[in-house]
């Protein structure tokens, strides 16, 4: 006897061998048969009367074949099998249903499965580190009124000494390192390349916990103050300018013309927040150094929590330490310690945008799901003669239940598996149209978690869009079908008309919301900022150090900034430390007006900082209120002299004439009480959604920053980019111009999230308008060919034609009255939510919903219109003659 | 006299089934004309109960089946006992042994109290 293999696996087996299964059973019964008939032709019989004879006495084969394979199989998963190449072959036969659903499920399932994905990837997962979900960042806080209004103002950077303290004193957490942003032109390696990096203190690598793919990282003997510069690259830039070339490290660069040896290369994808960090360097802080007397606040911090120790008992911890150095030094007052899980750091501004996306692609698929159930309904109810022959043939109700829910899931299998392939594709758009910094993920993909998601919410969909005409098909009385002949018994026409007003309801909330969004981003992009943004090249530079003295930079600036006046098209330029609106300022600090009593550190007012060249304000059109802007002759005179901004002035010099006062900032090593010169427009602060905040204007020979922000107004920013870089390089062949762009184009990428939200919102909510729209065209397209006998005598009786129409248009309208009433409703209810990600439009928009509503009429009346004329063409004798 | 055909109790045709498969295989056709014959026409093997029975006799490893040709040349699917169904006949035997005197003894014990 050959070994048997267990009964699961053989029954497992048996699936795949059902038909050879079948073959062998047909054949025995057939000689079963044949030798009946030669029993009864031996009996006198003749052949043919044999055979008959033999088939009656045996009986039917094919229902002994069915009992033995239900012996010998899995009855279930092979009445399912079989169910499927039945539904496969009636799927086949009407394309046309089978391509309406199967689309509708790619959309809904594809949509949601493109949102998942992101969700999955920048919320979900681990982060890059081991033990990601420990690393924390640490901030300075402050309480709101001392700078600005924004949340985003709560946090601060750093100050070394609470930096050193905080590392000192904590029990809760462990590494504390600091890293700072910091931008160097590496020369000697190919062309002149501006590169970002990181500078860090000796914890960063063994808190982050990632080792090098080659070399080393930074050691406490590099983070030393004056010691040899070292770096460790990222592997995009070790790959891209160093070809791969495992002897990189040991090899001395030029950054910002200083020597600096390769000593590591991180492992491909390493990165710490930014995308675009392709270098790490120590920052070199002397930790005996008594930061608080000579520097102010300016790194980051990065700890890690100690293992077992929950974030609330860290918090506790910190704001205690914090509290206890606000008491302790004067410098510290009123400042506090938040810390900020990285998971949050790194997702914050897109979590929001991302609910709300995946709240609006899950009313997208609901709408998908009410418009199958509708078809699914519709195709039951005219099969319905076919179910009921079967049923008399013996079918049970479950098996028809069964073989409904086969065809739905199979449908919506079918829509996964291409929704899986939009989704694929409108990944790879995402990132395309996304900034880096958005995301900070290099890529988006889909994977098994993904996979099984599209698979999960495939099969659920199914079910779900299935079982109600599942069981309304199955509970029908099967004689009234077969009297009725399948024609004339209305088929559940209040659930079908259920169903549409769900979908359009829905579509309005839809609707509704990217109305908001795209109001949002239409208000934004429009929004008065306080400067002229049209026709306005920027470029950015960085003067390397090394090369270039205090007044050597001024005078670069200078002489550059003349070199692109002169060039064709150009109508002015200038420059300042940073974008305006986008840019960070400068800093910002304490100031002082002569002749008022000066007071303790704590309760000075707070100015912002920025730096500008003469021209500035006219070349941005920024409106020069009272007095005059910086001039070449002020860069040449020793006389120094401030600008405000009109904020300044509002807020702290109300009763004065700000051209008679003097101020002083305590800013740089000496700082001087200085007139105010003039008082120029506010510009908006932070984003373009943001007011303008109290500023001080330096100019640059003040304040002689290295990297510059150039601004060329120009009537041709194309051929003005070339010539202009042209130019700098006349100057100085070795210096990097970056993120070269229109004012405008910058100012649009600061607002990408909220174009992003709008674009995605939008695509939703017109897919939804579509399937809604399909729906109740499907709806009416029913209803008209269920009434033509009526309305075939109507017009026989010499109904108007108009009239026809006119009953079914509104017939169709009185569907969608309701269903936009009840979204109306809902949309000014849930969408409260979207507040913080609106602009200069509120929640309950009435013009929002008006211009939704009227989109919607248009396209419902469009698709009852078509329904209606075709009741119009109705054949009166025909439609008669049908019966 | 008409003689009355008897439907087979189910566990009953496994037992005849395995026993007459004890003299040596069989196919289902001559299974059936068998337990038939030997019957003196008073068993019918309906032919709906015959395949469903052999495929589950199969299915429990009593029997096992093979294609082979028949003595008129003719292939078809001949049934034989592996040894546990001959264990299994032996037991079933016994067991159908038991329950038919018993169910004598009760019949006559009824008629005599009567």
């Amino acid at each position: 006897m050959a070994l048997r293999m267990p009964r699961f696996i053989r029954r497992v087996m048996a699936l795949f061998t059902w038909r050879r299964r079948d073959d062998d059973m047909a054949r025995e019964m057939a000689f079963h048969i044949d030798a009946l008939a030669r029993e009864s032709v031996r009996a006198g019989m003749s052949d043919d009367e044999a055979q008959r004879e033999a088939r009656r006495r045996f009986g039917s084969v094919l229902r002994q074949k069915e009992r033995g394979h239900d012996v010998k199989g899995v009855p279930l998963v092979e009445d399912i099998m079989r169910d499927i190449r039945h539904i496969a072959r009636g799927l086949r036969k009407s394309l046309g249903f089978t391509t309406a659903v199967v689309l509708t499920l790619m959309l809904g399932i594809g949509g949601n499965t493109a949102i998942f994905s992101v969700i999955d990837q920048l919320l979900l997962r681990p982060l890059p580190y081991p033990n990601g979900e420990q690393l924390v960042t640490v901030y300075e806080s402050f309480p709101r009124s001392t700078f600005g209004t924004s949340a985003r103002r709560m946090r601060n950077v750093v100050s070394p000494a609470n930096w050193l303290d905080w590392q000192r004193e904590s029990r809760t957490l462990r590494g504390f390192a600091v890293y700072r942003a910091f931008s160097g032109t590496l020369t000697g390696v190919g062309d002149p390349l501006q590169v970002n990096s990181q500078v860090v203190s000796a914890e960063f690598f063994p808190t982050l916990g990632v080792k090098p793919l080659l070399g080393r990282t930074l050691t406490p003997e590099d983070d030393r103050p004056k010691a040899p510069l070292v770096s460790v690259l990222s592997h995009r830039l070790w790959e891209s300018r160093f070809g791969s070339d495992p002897k990189a490290v040991g090899r001395i660069i030029r950054v910002n013309d200083v020597p600096v040896e390769i000593v590591g290369v991180m492992p491909p994808g390493f990165r710490f927040l930014y995308q675009d960090v392709d270098m790490w360097g120590a920052i070199q802080l002397d930790r005996n150094e008594a930061w608080r007397q000579t520097a102010g606040r300016f790194v980051n911090v990065v700890a890690r929590l100690k293992p077992g120790v929950a974030i609330g008992e860290a918090r506790t911890e910190m704001e205690a330490i914090g509290a206890r150095l606000a008491a302790t030094y004067e410098f510290n007052k009123n400042s506090s310690v938040t810390i900020v899980p990285l998971r949050e750091e790194l997702t914050g501004e897109v979590q929001t945008s991302l609910i709300v996306l995946y709240a609006a692609v899950g009313v997208l698929l609901s709408i998908a799901c009410f418009n199958v159930a509708n078809l699914l309904l519709a195709r039951s109810a005219s099969r319905r003669r076919e179910i009921a022959i079967r049923t008399a043939l013996g079918a049970g109700r479950l098996a028809i239940i069964r073989q409904l829910l086969v065809e739905s899931l199979l449908l919506a299998v079918v829509g996964g598996a291409l929704g899986v392939a939009l989704a694929r594709l409108s990944l790879d758009a995402l990132v395309a149209f996304a900034p880096a910094d958005l995301l900070r993920v290099p890529e988006l993909y889909v994977d098994r978690r993904v996979l099984m998601y599209a698979l999960g919410l495939s099969v659920m969909t199914g079910l779900v869009v299935g079982i109600v005409p599942a069981i309304l098909v199955a509970g029908q009385s099967m004689v009234a079908s077969i009297r009725a002949g399948g024609l004339t018994v209305t088929h559940s026409p209040r659930i079908r008309q259920a169903l549409v007003i769900c979908q359009v309801a829905m579509t309005v909330i839809l609707l509704c919301g990217a109305g908001l969004l795209v109001r949002t981003i239409i208000a934004l992009n429009g929004a008065n900022s306080g400067f002229d943004k049209q026709n306005v090249l920027t470029m950015e530079l960085v003067l390397p150090g090394a090369r270039y003295k205090a007044e050597q930079r001024t005078s670069f600036y200078a002489q550059t900034l003349a070199a692109i006046r002169a060039l064709p098209g150009v109508e002015s330029a200038a420059a300042a430390n940073s974008l305006a609106v986008v840019g960070p300022p400068r800093g910002g600090s304490w100031w002082h007006r002569l002749g008022t009593p000066e007071l303790p550190p704590p309760e000075r007012p707070v100015t912002l900082i920025r730096v500008v060249t003469p021209g500035y304000f006219r070349t941005l059109r920024i409106p020069v209120l009272r007095g005059r802007e910086f001039t070449d002759a002020d860069e040449a005179s020793p006389n120094q002299s401030f600008i405000v901004n009109e904020a300044f002035a509002r807020q702290f010099l109300k009763d004065i004439d700000p051209l008679a006062a003097s101020v002083k900032v305590w800013m740089q090593y000496t700082n001087p009480y200085l007139p105010i010169i003039g008082v120029v427009g506010d510009v908006s602060e932070g984003s373009v959604r943001d007011n303008a905040q109290p500023t001080v204007f330096y100019s640059h020979r003040q304040m002689p920053e290295f990297g510059m922000t150039l601004f060329v107004r120009t009537s041709q920013p194309g051929a003005t980019a070339a010539a202009s870089v042209a130019a700098i390089r006349r100057i100085d062949s070795n210096l990097a111009v970056t993120k070269i762009r229109t004012l405008e184009g910058a100012l649009a990428e600061s607002v990408a999230r909220e174009r992003l939200n709008a674009l995605v919102s939008g695509a939703f909510a017109l897919s939804g308008l579509i399937l809604a729209s399909l729906g109740l065209y499907g709806l009416l397209t029913f209803v008209v060919a269920e009434r033509t006998k009526e309305i075939g005598i109507r017009i026989a009786l010499g109904a108007p034609l108009g009239w026809l129409k006119g009953s079914v248009v509104g017939g169709g309208l009185r569907l969608v009255a309701i269903g936009a009433a009840i979204g109306v409703g809902a949309a000014w209810l849930v969408l409260r939510s979207m507040g913080t990600l609106l602009f200069g439009v509120t929640p309950g928009d009435v013009s929002t919903y008006a211009a939704v509503l009227g989109l919607l009429a248009a396209v419902a009346a469009l698709a009852s219109y078509v329904p209606a004329r075709r009741a119009a063409q109705v054949e009166p004798l025909v439609a008669l003659r049908q019966e | 006299m008409a003689v009355r055909q008897f439907d087979l109790l189910q566990g009953t045709l496994d037992l005849l089934i395995l026993k007459s498969l004890n003299t040596g295989a069989n196919h289902g056709y001559g299974i059936a004309t068998r337990l038939h014959q030997l019957s003196d026409d008073v068993l019918k093997v309906e032919e709906g109960s015959l395949y469903p029975a052999l495929y589950r006799l199969e299915e429990q490893g009593l029997i096992e089946s093979e294609w082979r040709a028949t003595e008129n040349n003719r292939k078809a699917k001949f049934y034989s006992l592996t040894r546990k169904g001959r264990a299994a006949a032996q037991a079933e035997h016994e067991a159908w042994l038991r329950l038919s005197k018993a169910v004598t003894r009760v019949l006559k014990a009824l008629e005599q109290g009567a």
